[in-house]
C-alpha cells in the first residue's frame, strides 16, 4: 500500500524538484558590485598567494527573476501554519501575532 | 495583546464539558497542590491592542540609533552588509515563515529543499564535503565543534587562539566546563596566532586546536600553517577547527583546502541584517569522517516511492529527539528562515559576485587602514593582511573619542578593550568596512576621528 501523497495537489507540486544550482546559466547574475572608488592596489599585493582562493566557489549563476521564481516555486511545496492547522509542536500550537 | 487568546465563552464551555470539569480554576486545583499555587493574578499590566503595541514599539525603537542613521564602522562580529530586496520578499512568504519543523517530508518538500541547497552552498564556500542545516549562531557553533572533537577522540584539552572573538571564547569555556575539558589560550604576535606558542601548547592530550579566520583583530591567519602544526604536534586524531567569516571566502583559500577538519562560523553577514544582534544563524561544515558526530539537522536527497527526487532529514539518530543521552548536541532546531536568507543572498551574489565583493572589501579596507594610519595619534595595531576589518591603536581615550565622533554622527568602530578586557588592547579600535561604506564615508571617518583624537590629546596635555 502506498501512503497517501499530500505533495501532489497542484501541477506545480508535481514538477520534478530542481535546485537553484541547476537553474540559470554560466555567467548569468543578479548582483552588481559597487564601483571601486579607492586606488586599485592589486589583490596579489594585498594578499599573499598562499592565502588566496584559486577557484571561485561554485555558487549559483542566475538572474534575479530566476532566483525569485525558483524560491516561490519551492515555497509552494511546503505546508505552513498560514494555510492550516499543524497539530505538532508547542511552538506551532499557539497564536503568533503578525505584528512582530 | 488582548486578542492573543481567541477562545469565546461558548468555546470554553464546550471544552470544559468535554473534559468534565466545571471551571478553568478547577483544572488548576486538581493538578497543582495548594501549597505551590500562586492564588493571585500575575502582576502584569493590561493587554494592549495591536495599534497600541505598534506605537509602544515605535517609541522604544526611536530611542536607538540604527546603522541607517549614522555613519557606522562597527563590526566585531555583526556586519552592516547590504541585504537585497528579494531576501525580504522571500522570507515573508507564509510557506517559509510559518511551517513547522519538517518531520513529515511529504508536506515539507519546500523547506527541506531549501536546507539542502543551503548545505550545498556552505560546502562550496568552505571546501568541505558535509554541512548541517545551520545552528543558532557563530559562538555556539564553535562550542559545538569542540564537543564534536571531544566525542571523536576523548581527549582532555582545547588549545585556542587568542584571536577568537571574546564572546566565542566565553561560550567555548562555558561548554567546555560542562564536559570537563581544559581550555588553553595561545597569545597573538603581531596580530596573528604566535606559531611557536601554538605548536608548544599542543600535544597528545589536545582534543581540538581552534582558531579564527580572519581573527578578531581583522588579521588573516596562515590557516594552512596553523592546521599543519596542530596535526604534527597533536597527531591525526586531533581535530582542527576554524571559525571562518563566510563573506570573505570568495578571496580567501577555503578551510577545506588548508587542513581544517571542521569549519564553523556566524552567518549574519550572508543576507541577515544587524537586527539588534539577532536572530541570525551559525554554519557548520566538516570532513566526512565527522558526519555522524555533527550536531543539528541535516537534509539529504532521496527518491520517493514513485522514483521522484525528494528531500528528507537524514541521520536523525544523532539528534536528541531520537537518542537523548547519546545525542551529538542538544541543538534540536536549525535557523531555517535565517539560513534561507543566507542561501538566497548567496544565489543573488552568485559565483562571481562573491569574489568581486571580497575584492572590493579587501581594497577598501586596505585604503581605510592606510588613511587612518596616516592620522596623528592613530597607528595600525598590526601589519598583517586584512580584508573587511582592522584594528588601530589611538593615542587617546577610546571611549571619549567615540563620544566625540558620535556627536558628528559617526560611529568609528568598537572599543577593543571593552570587549576583550586584555591590557594590551587598551587604546584599540576595531574598524569594519562593508560595501555600504564608500571612499567618501571612509574619508569622512578619517576627518572626524582625526579631529576627535587631536582634541582628546590636547585635553590630556592641558589636564
Amino acid at each position: 500500500m502506498r501512503p497517501p501523497s499530500h505533495s501532489t495537489d497542484t501541477p506545480l507540486q508535481r514538477e520534478p524538484a530542481v535546485t537553484i544550482f541547476e537553474r540559470g546559466a554560466p555567467g548569468r547574475r543578479a548582483f552588481q558590485c559597487p564601483d571601486l572608488d579607492v586606488p586599485d592596489v592589486s589583490v596579489e599585493q594585498l594578499l599573499p598567494a598562499r592565502l588566496r582562493r584559486a577557484e571561485p566557489p561554485r555558487l549559483p549563476e542566475a538572474s534575479e527573476p530566476e532566483i525569485v521564481r525558483h524560491y516561490v516555486r519551492v515555497s509552494k511545496r511546503n505546508f505552513d501554519l498560514d494555510s492550516g492547522f499543524y497539530p505538532l509542536g508547542s511552538c506551532t500550537m499557539k497564536h503568533n501575532p503578525r505584528l512582530h | 495583546m488582548t486578542t492573543y487568546t481567541s477562545v469565546t465563552g461558548n468555546d470554553l464551555a464546550a471544552m470544559l464539558a468535554a473534559i468534565g470539569v466545571s471551571s478553568v480554576q478547577e483544572i488548576f486545583e486538581r493538578q497543582i497542590p495548594q501549597g505551590v499555587r500562586l492564588e493571585r493574578p500575575l502582576a502584569l499590566p493590561e493587554g494592549m491592542g495591536e495599534q497600541e503595541v505598534y506605537e509602544h514599539l515605535r517609541a522604544l525603537a526611536a530611542r536607538n540609533v540604527s546603522a541607517e542613521d549614522e555613519l557606522c564602522f562597527l563590526g566585531a562580529g555583526m556586519y552592516d552588509h547590504y541585504v537585497p530586496a528579494i531576501v525580504d520578499m522571500l522570507m515573508e512568504r507564509s510557506e517559509f515563515l510559518t511551517p513547522y519543523t519538517p518531520y513529515q517530508p511529504e508536506i515539507s518538500q519546500g523547506g527541506l529543499q531549501v536546507m539542502f541547497e543551503y548545505q550545498t552552498a556552505i560546502c562550496e564556500l568552505t571546501g568541505l564535503p558535509v554541512s548541517n542545516a545551520s545552528v543558532y549562531e557563530g559562538p555556539s557553533a564553535v562550542a559545538s565543534a569542540g564537543y564534536l572533537a571531544k566525542l571523536h577522540n576523548g581527549r582532555s584539552r582545547f588549545v585556542v587562539s587568542a584571536g577568537l572573538h571574546p564572546h566565542t571564547l566565553a561560550t567555548l569555556r562555558t561548554y567546555a566546563h560542562g564536559y570537563s575539558i581544559d581550555v588553553v589560550e595561545v597569545p597573538l604576535r603581531d596580530g596573528v596566532t604566535d606559531p611557536g606558542a601554538w605548536a608548544a601548547a599542543i600535544d597528545g592530550d589536545t582534543s581540538a586546536a581552534i582558531f579564527a579566520q580572519p581573527n578578531f583583530y581583522g588579521a588573516v591567519e596562515d590557516a594552512a600553517a596553523l592546521s599543519a602544526a596542530a596535526k604534527q604536534a597533536g597527531g591525526e586524531q586531533l581535530v582542527t577547527i576554524a571559525q571562518v567569516d563566510p563573506i570573505v571566502l570568495g578571496v580567501l583559500v577555503p578551510p577545506g583546502e588548508c587542513g581544517v577538519d571542521v569549519a564553523v562560523g556566524e552567518g549574519q553577514s550572508l543576507g541577515n541584517r544587524l537586527d539588534f544582534g539577532g536572530p541570525s544563524f551559525g554554519f557548520f561544515a566538516a570532513r566526512e569522517a565527522y558526519l555522524r558526530r555533527m550536531p543539528g539537522r541535516i537534509a539529504g536527497e532521496t527518491t520517493d516511492v514513485d522514483g521522484r527526487r525528494g528531500f528528507v532529514l537524514t541521520l536523525q539518530t544523532r539528534e536528541q529527539h531520537i537518542r537523548r543521552e547519546k545525542a551529538t548536541s542538544n541543538i534540536c532546531t536549525s535557523q531555517a528562515l535565517n539560513a534561507l536568507a543566507g542561501v538566497v543572498y548567496l544565489s543573488w551574489l552568485g559565483r562571481r559576485g562573491l569574489v568581486e565583493l571580497g575584492e572590493l572589501l579587501l581594497k577598501r579596507t586596505h585604503y581605510a587602514r592606510e588613511t587612518l594610519g596616516a592620522l596623528d595619534g592613530v597607528a595600525p595595531l598590526h601589519s598583517q593582511p586584512v580584508i573587511r576589518e582592522f584594528a588601530v591603536r589611538l593615542d587617546a581615550d577610546v571611549a571619549a573619542v567615540r563620544r566625540r565622533c558620535a556627536v558628528q554622527g559617526v560611529n568609528p568602530g568598537a572599543d577593543l578593550y571593552a570587549l576583550t578586557e586584555r591590557d594590551e588592547d587598551r587604546g584599540g579600535l576595531l574598524v569594519a568596512i562593508t560595501e555600504r561604506r564608500s571612499r567618501a564615508d571612509i574619508d569622512r571617518l578619517a576627518e572626524v576621528l582625526g579631529a576627535a583624537v587631536a582634541a582628546e590629546r590636547e585635553m590630556a596635555v592641558v589636564g
